[in-house]
C-alpha cells in the first residue's frame, strides 16, 4: 500500500480534490455519531433483554380494610414458588412501592391508599410456562390479579432499539456510499485533468497501478485527514450532549450513558470511534483504486 | 545446413522491429503510412528522415505503441506488437527510450525528478537514482540545473533533459523524433555523438529528422519517409530501387517477404 505520495502528478494543485477532505470529515461524523448510536442499542438491546426478558412481575389486589388473606398469600406464593425455572423470588418492600408512586399521588394519599402486594420472579431464561393460566389460578385466591411478563413490553422495546440499530447502519451504508460517490467524480476529475501527465507515464513504461498509487496515497491522505477532524468533531458532539443533558444521566456507568448522550466508557467503543475514520479512509482508498484504474483503460484503450 | 527458414528464424531473431504491409489510417481518413516494411536489425543506428507531415512521427509512435496499426503486423522485440494487451504495454515501452518532437516534460518535476522518472517506475532505489541522475545531467551539461522546472530551462536545455530521460534506464532501443530541432548545429552534433555512444553500448538508436545536413555527417544508414510510403537510402542520395527491409541482408529474402 502506498503511503507516500511521489508526486509525479501535481495532486496537491487539484481543483477538483480541494473539499474532499472536508466532505469526508463531513461523512465520518456521521459515520462516527451512526456507528455509535448502532453499537449502543445493540448492546442496550442485548442488555435489557438480558435483565428485563426473564422477569415477571405479579400484583396482588391489597387487601380489603379488616379482612387477613395471611392464608391466601401464602398460598398464592407457593403458585409462585412452584414456577418451573423460577430462579428467585422477592416482594418488593410495600415502602418502595410508596416511594415509586409518591411523585404522581402525593406523598399523603399514597401513606393512606391501601397499595397492592407486587413481587417480582426472576427466572432463569425467559418464562416458558403459560403466565395466562397461572394468572387464572392465581385469580381464583385474588380476583383482580394481574401477571406482567416483562418480555410482552421488552419486545417492542426490542423492537425500537433494533430499528435504531438498524437505522445506524443505514447511515452508516449511505455515508459511505456518498464518500465512495465523492471519491469517484474527484478522481474521475483529477484523471481527466492531468491526462497529459499520465500519458507522459504511459509513455515512459507506467503501469496503471504505478499510476493509481499515486491516486491513492493523495486520497488517502485526504481521508484521514477529513477523517481525524471529522472523528473528533464527532466525540466532541457526544461530550456536548453529555454536558447539555442530565449530567447524572450521563454520567452514569455503562451504556445508559452513552445512549442518553455521553462518552463512551469502554474499549469496544472506542474502538468503533477510532475504527469508523478508518474505516471511510480504507474505503475512499479503495474506491480511489477502482475508480482510477476505469477511468485509465477509458483514457488510453 | 542452414534452410531459407532457419535463417528467416535467425533474422526474427536480430530484428528489433519488424514492420510488415503495416498500414496506418485514422477512420475516415486517407493511409498516413501504406504497405510499410522493414525490419530494425538489433543494434543498428539509422535515421528516418522525410519532409514535415510525411509520416516519420507517426511511424515512431507505431515503434513505442503510441498508435496500433490499421493493417498489418507489428513486431517488437519479437512480439506481435499488434495482439499485445494493454497490461502487456507497460512491459515493452520500458525497454524503449523516447525523446519527443515536443519532449513532453513533466511541467512542475525539476529536470532531476523528470530524468530520474523511468527509473522510479522501474523501482530502482532512491540511492541509484541520486547516483545516476545527477551523473547522466553533467554528462549532457546540466549539472547547474539538477533542480530547475522545464520552463525555466531554453528549448535545447529542455531537449537536452528529455534525451537524459530517454537514455536513463539504458533502453534497448532509442526512438528520438527531431531531437535536434531546437539546438543549433554545434549542439546537435553533440548530441548525436552521445547516441552513438549508447549505440556503441548495445542500444537500438533510430533517429528521426528533416536535417539532411546533420545526416549527411554520419554514415547511418537512411530511411526514406515520402507520402507514407518508406523507402530505403544507404547513404545519402543513393535510393535503392523498391522498398526492402532494412539489415535484413540480401535481395534474395527481400524478394521471399514479397512472395518472390
Amino acid at each position: 500500500m502506498a503511503l507516500i505520495t511521489r508526486g509525479d502528478i501535481p495532486l496537491n494543485q487539484d481543483p477538483s480534490a480541494r473539499y474532499l477532505p472536508w466532505l469526508l470529515g463531513i461523512m465520518c461524523y456521521f459515520a462516527v455519531l451512526a456507528t455509535v448510536g448502532a453499537v449502543t442499542s445493540y448492546r442496550l438491546a442485548a442488555r435489557w433483554d438480558f435483565a428485563l426478558g426473564s422477569v415477571v412481575t405479579v400484583q396482588l389486589p391489597a387487601a380489603e380494610p379488616g379482612i387477613d388473606d395471611t392464608l391466601e398469600m401464602e398460598q398464592a406464593i407457593r403458585m409462585m414458588r412452584r414456577l418451573p425455572g423460577l430462579v428467585r423470588l422477592q416482594r418488593v418492600d410495600p415502602s418502595e412501592s410508596a416511594h415509586l408512586l409518591a411523585p404522581w399521588l402525593g406523598p399523603d394519599l399514597v401513606r393512606d391508599l391501601p397499595l397492592p402486594r407486587l413481587f417480582d420472579l426472576h427466572f432463569e431464561h425467559e418464562p416458558t410456562t403459560e403466565l395466562a393460566s397461572f394468572e387464572s389460578r392465581l385469580a381464583e385466591l385474588y380476583p383482580g390479579v394481574s401477571v406482567d411478563a416483562h418480555s410482552r413490553w421488552m419486545g417492542h422495546v426490542a423492537k425500537l432499539t433494533r430499528a435504531v440499530e438498524a437505522m445506524g447502519l443505514t447511515v452508516l451504508a449511505l455515508v459511505m456510499s456518498a464518500s465512495v460517490i465523492a471519491v469517484v467524480f474527484a478522481v474521475r476529475t483529477s484523471v481527466s485533468i492531468h491526462r497529459e501527465v499520465i500519458s507522459i507515464l504511459h509513455l515512459i513504461g507506467a503501469r496503471d497501478g504505478y499510476i493509481a498509487s499515486e491516486f491513492q496515497a493523495h486520497v488517502l491522505k485526504m481521508a484521514l485527514r477529513g477523517g481525524i477532524v471529522g472523528g473528533l468533531l464527532a466525540v466532541g458532539t457526544l461530550a456536548a450532549m453529555a454536558a447539555l443533558l442530565d449530567p447524572d444521566t450521563a454520567r452514569s456507568p455503562g451504556l445508559l450513558g452513552t445512549a442518553i448522550g455521553g462518552l463512551p466508557d469502554d474499549l469496544v467503543e472506542w474502538a468503533f470511534i477510532v475504527a469508523a475514520p478508518l474505516l471511510v479512509a480504507f474505503v475512499a482508498w479503495v474506491a480511489a483504486r477502482f475508480s482510477v484504474m476505469g477511468a485509465l483503460r477509458r483514457l488510453n484503450p | 545446413m542452414v534452410t531459407a527458414s532457419g535463417n528467416r528464424e535467425r533474422e526474427a531473431r536480430r530484428a528489433v522491429i519488424q514492420f510488415e504491409n503495416v498500414e496506418l489510417r485514422y477512420p475516415g481518413s486517407p493511409a498516413i503510412l501504406r504497405d510499410v516494411n522493414f525490419d530494425v536489425e538489433e543494434g543498428s543506428f539509422q535515421f528516418i528522415t522525410g519532409a514535415s507531415g510525411a509520416g516519420k512521427s507517426s511511424l515512431l509512435k507505431l515503434m513505442y505503441l503510441g498508435l496500433k496499426p490499421s493493417r498489418g503486423r507489428l513486431t517488437l522485440f519479437g512480439e506481435n506488437a499488434t495482439a499485445i494487451s494493454r497490461e502487456g504495454i507497460p512491459a515493452l515501452r520500458r525497454r524503449i527510450g523516447i525523446v519527443f518532437q515536443d519532449f513532453r516534460l513533466i511541467p512542475h518535476l525539476s529536470a532531476l525528478d523528470n530524468v530520474a522518472l523511468p527509473l522510479r517506475i522501474a523501482g530502482a532505489r532512491e540511492s541509484a537514482i541520486r547516483e545516476y541522475v545527477p551523473e547522466l545531467l553533467e554528462w549532457v551539461g546540466l549539472s547547474g540545473h539538477l533542480d530547475a522546472l522545464p520552463h525555466t530551462l531554453s528549448g535545447g536545455q529542455q531537449q537536452r533533459v528529455a534525451i537524459a530521460r530517454a537514455v536513463i534506464g539504458r533502453p534497448q532501443l532509442l526512438l528520438a523524433d527531431e531531437p535536434t530541432g531546437n539546438v543549433d548545429d554545434g549542439v546537435a552534433v553533440r548530441l548525436l555523438y552521445l547516441f552513438e555512444e549508447l549505440h556503441k553500448m548495445g542500444t537500438t538508436v533510430l533517429i528521426a529528422t528533416h536535417n539532411r545536413a546533420l545526416v549527411e555527417r554520419f554514415s547511418h544508414p537512411c530511411i526514406n519517409v515520402e507520402e507514407g510510403r518508406v523507402a530505403l537510402v544507404r547513404g545519402l542520395g543513393v535510393r535503392r530501387p523498391s522498398p526492402r527491409p532494412v539489415g535484413s541482408g540480401s535481395g534474395e529474402q527481400a524478394d521471399r517477404r514479397r512472395g518472390g
